[in-house]
C-alpha cells in the first residue's frame, strides 16, 4: 500500500479518510452551516478553492500525490464514494430536522460535503490540466468537467444567497411584505397588485362510486346503466322544488357546477341532479341502486394565473400575468405562482406568489449549458467509432 | 383514440417487428430494415392519434411511458443492426417492446385527459422522450453486459465498441434529459435541483454511468466490473423510473408523483 504507483485501492483510503475526517467535523462541530457562506464569505472561499487547485496544479509535478490527484485512479473511487452517498441519501428520508440522526439532513452532512467536495476539486484539476495543454480535441473534455465543476461549485456556494420567499396578496390591497421559511418578514422591494385571480378547471366529469366504500368504480358498462346528460350548468345553485332539488344558474361567489342526469338499467329509469360541491354548497351524489351512486369529482385546474401590476423600487410598473411554469422576470425576482385559496376555488381573491433571487444563476447555468454542449460532443464526437463487420 | 384501440396497433406493429427479426436473421437486410420501420410507424401513428385526442402529449402515466419505451427499443434496435449488423439485436428489441406492449394490453392504467398546470410546459415532451430514448438504449447496453458476463465470461473488440456506444449514447441523452429537468424545475418551481427523491436517484444513475465511462478508460481490461457496473447502472436506473413509487423514503415525499396519480 501506498507503493507508487498509486492506484484505485489509494484512492478508496483517502476516500475513507475523508468518510473519518467528515464524521469527526460531523461530532466535533455539528453540521454543515450553509447560511454561514453568505456574500461575501462564499466569493472567499470560492477564491481560495481556486487557488487551491492553481497551488496543486503548480505543485504535481513536484509532489507525486498531487499528480495523482489528475488520474482516473483517483477520480474514480470519488464518484463511486459520492454514488454511495447519494444512494444513502435516496433511501433516507430527506427532512429539516428530526429523522435518521445526519442522514436524514444528508446536504449539511460533512462526510458527503467532503466526498462531494473531493470530487469537484479533481474535476477542476484536470480541467485546469487540459486548458494549459489546450488543443481543439480537447473542447469536448473541458465542456464536461468545467460544466460539472461550474455547476456543482456555484450552485453549492450561492445556496447562501438565495433569497426565497412568499408573499400573499389580496386583490385590490398592493402588498409589500413577504415571509421567508422562518415566517419572519422581508421588503423585498416591490410592491404587487392583484387585479384578477383566474381558475379554469377542466370538463366536469360523472364518476360511478360505490356506496359502501365511497370509492370510485372503473366500470366499461358503467355496470349496465346507460348515463345520459341532460343538462350541464357550470355556475349553479340548488333550488328546492315541489318534485326535489334541482339547480339553476347562478354567477355568484360559491356557486357550482351542476349536471341532470338520466340513467336507465333495463326498466328502472332515475333522473336526477348531482354536483360537485363549493365552499357553499355540500357536494351532491345521485343513488342509483342498493349499490351505486353517480357522483361528480372537484373539477381538476387546467390553469391558474393571476393578473397583477408589479411596482418597483425604481418607480417602474410592469403589468403581466404569473401561471405556473410562467414566472415574471421584475428587478432581480422571478415571480412564481405559487398557490391561491383552494377553500374558495376559482372564486378566490387571494393569490400566493414565490419570489425567488438567485444571483448566482447565470453561473450555474453556463454550468449546465457546457454539460449541454457536452453531452453533444459525448453523441457525436466521444463516443467510440463503430467497428463494422459481416457476420 | 383510446386505450381499447391499442390492441389493433400493437399487435400488427409487433408482428412487423418480429417479421423483420426473423429476416435479420436469414440476413436480408432490407426487409428487416423495411418491416421494423412499418412496425414503427404503425405504433407511433397510435402514438400520435393518443397525442390528439388526449389533447395532451401522452407522457404522463406510467402506461404511456411504457408506450414510449416500447417504441424506443425497435427505434434502438434498427440504430445498433445498422451500425453492428449484429443479427441478433432485432430480436432482442422486439421481444422486449413486445414484453412492454403486454403489459399495457394486460394492465392499462386510468388514463384521464387532464394534465396538471405543472406539467403544462413545452419541457415536458423533450423531457420524458429523451429519458425514455435514454432508457431504451441503456436497457440494451445491459442486455449486452448480461450476455458477455452470463454467457461467454468474456468479449471480442466489436462488443465491447457496441456496448461502449449504447452507453456513450444513453448517458449523453440521460444527461439532456437532467438538464432540461434541471432547467425546467426552474420555471416551474423555482429552483433547478431541489433533492426531490426523484431528482436524488436520477443523480445517482448518472453517476453510475459516468463511473462506467472512466473506468472503460482507466481499465480497458476490466470487462467482468465494467458488465457489473453496468447492470448495476440499471438497477439504480429502474429504481429512478419508478421503483421510487415504492422506496419508502420517497413515498409522500416526491413532487414527481404525477403517474402514480
Amino acid at each position: 500500500m501506498w507503493k507508487k504507483p498509486w492506484r484505485y485501492r489509494e484512492g478508496f483510503l483517502i476516500g475513507g479518510g475523508l468518510l473519518a475526517i467528515g464524521t469527526i467535523l460531523q461530532c466535533t462541530t455539528g453540521a454543515v452551516e450553509w447560511e454561514l457562506f453568505a456574500w461575501p464569505v462564499n466569493l472567499i472561499v470560492l477564491l481560495l478553492f481556486m487557488l487551491a487547485i492553481a497551488i496543486i496544479y503548480a505543485m504535481h509535478k513536484k509532489v507525486y500525490a498531487l499528480g495523482w490527484m489528475m488520474q482516473y485512479h483517483a477520480a474514480i473511487p470519488a464518484l463511486i464514494y459520492a454514488m454511495a452517498l447519494t444512494i444513502v441519501m435516496g433511501l433516507t428520508v430527506q427532512t429539516s430536522d428530526g429523522g435518521i440522526p445526519w442522514l436524514s439532513q444528508m446536504l449539511s452532512f460533512w462526510p458527503f460535503v467532503l466526498i462531494y467536495t473531493w470530487m469537484t476539486l479533481i474535476a477542476g484539476l484536470v480541467t485546469i490540466r487540459r486548458a494549459a495543454n489546450f488543443k481543439m480535441k480537447e473542447i469536448p473534455f473541458l465542456l464536461n468537467h468545467l460544466g460539472v465543476f461550474m455547476a456543482i461549485t456555484f450552485a453549492t456556494l450561492g445556496y447562501a444567497d438565495m433569497h426565497k420567499l412568499k408573499m400573499t396578496v389580496k386583490t385590490g390591497t398592493p402588498e409589500w411584505r413577504a415571509t421567508d421559511d422562518n415566517n419572519a418578514i422581508h421588503e423585498p422591494g416591490l410592491a404587487i397588485e392583484l387585479h384578477k385571480f383566474i381558475l379554469e378547471e377542466y370538463p366536469p366529469k360523472v364518476v360511478l362510486v360505490d356506496n359502501e366504500t365511497g370509492k370510485v368504480v372503473h366500470s366499461k358498462d358503467n355496470e349496465g346503466w346507460d348515463i345520459e346528460i341532460l343538462s350541464e350548468l357550470h355556475d349553479a345553485a340548488p333550488v328546492n322544488s315541489e318534485d326535489g332539488q334541482r339547480y339553476e344558474h347562478w354567477h355568484s361567489p360559491g356557486s357550482t357546477c351542476a349536471m341532470e342526469i338520466r340513467a336507465r338499467r333495463g326498466n328502472i329509469e332515475k333522473k336526477g341532479w348531482i354536483s360537485s360541491g363549493s365552499f357553499v354548497f355540500p357536494h351532491t351524489p345521485m343513488n342509483l341502486d342498493e349499490r351505486y351512486s353517480l357522483a361528480m369529482p372537484e373539477r381538476e385546474p387546467k390553469r391558474y394565473a393571476s393578473e397583477i401590476t408589479v411596482y418597483t423600487q425604481k418607480g417602474e410598473t410592469i403589468k403581466g400575468t404569473v401561471e405556473v411554469n410562467k414566472p415574471l422576470k421584475v428587478d432581480g425576482w422571478k415571480i412564481y405562482q405559487y398557490s391561491y385559496d383552494s377553500r374558495l376555488g376559482k372564486w378566490s381573491t387571494t393569490s400566493i406568489f414565490e419570489l425567488v433571487k438567485d444571483p448566482w444563476l447565470p453561473f450555474v447555468y453556463a454550468g449546465i449549458y457546457m454539460m449541454l454542449a457536452g453531452a453533444l460532443c459525448l453523441l457525436f464526437v466521444m463516443a467510440p467509432k463503430p467497428i463494422k463487420t459481416e457476420n | 383514440m383510446n386505450w381499447t384501440h391499442f390492441i389493433y396497433f400493437a399487435l400488427p406493429a409487433c408482428l412487423c417487428w418480429a417479421a423483420g427479426a426473423y429476416y435479420a436473421w436469414k440476413g436480408k437486410r432490407i426487409h428487416a430494415f423495411a418491416l421494423t420501420a412499418s412496425g414503427l410507424a404503425i405504433f407511433f401513428s397510435y402514438i400520435a392519434g393518443m397525442w390528439i385526442s388526449l389533447e395532451r402529449p401522452p407522457l404522463r402515466t406510467m402506461g404511456e411511458t411504457r408506450l414510449w419505451y416500447s417504441f424506443f427499443l425497435p427505434v434502438a434496435g434498427i440504430i445498433v443492426y445498422w451500425r453492428w449488423r449484429y443479427k441478433w439485436i432485432l430480436s432482442f428489441s422486439t421481444l422486449m417492446a413486445f414484453v412492454f406492449t403486454c403489459v399495457n394490453l394486460f394492465k392499462p392504467e386510468i388514463h384521464s385527459k387532464s394534465l396538471m398546470p405543472a406539467l403544462q410546459s413545452p419541457w415536458f415532451a423533450p423531457h420524458v422522450i429523451v429519458y425514455m430514448f435514454s432508457y431504451a438504449l441503456l436497457g440494451a447496453a445491459t442486455v449486452m453486459a448480461l450476455y458477455i458476463l452470463l454467457k461467454k465470461g468474456t468479449a471480442t473488440e466489436k462488443e465491447t465498441n457496441l456496448t461502449d456506444n449504447l452507453v456513450y449514447t444513453g448517458t449523453a441523452f440521460l444527461t439532456f434529459g437532467m438538464l432540461f429537468g434541471a432547467l425546467w424545475a426552474k420555471e416551474a418551481w423555482g429552483h433547478y435541483w431541489a433533492w426531490d427523491p426523484k431528482e436524488t436517484w436520477a443523480a445517482i444513475t448518472w453517476l453510475c454511468y459516468i463511473i462506467y465511462l472512466h473506468y472503460r478508460k482507466a481499465s480497458p481490461h476490466g470487462i467482468r466490473t465494467s458488465c457489473i457496473l453496468l447492470i448495476w447502472a440499471f438497477i439504480c436506473l429502474q429504481i429512478c423510473w419508478w421503483g421510487i413509487n415504492y422506496l419508502p423514503s420517497a413515498k409522500g415525499n416526491s413532487i414527481h408523483t404525477y403517474n402514480v396519480k
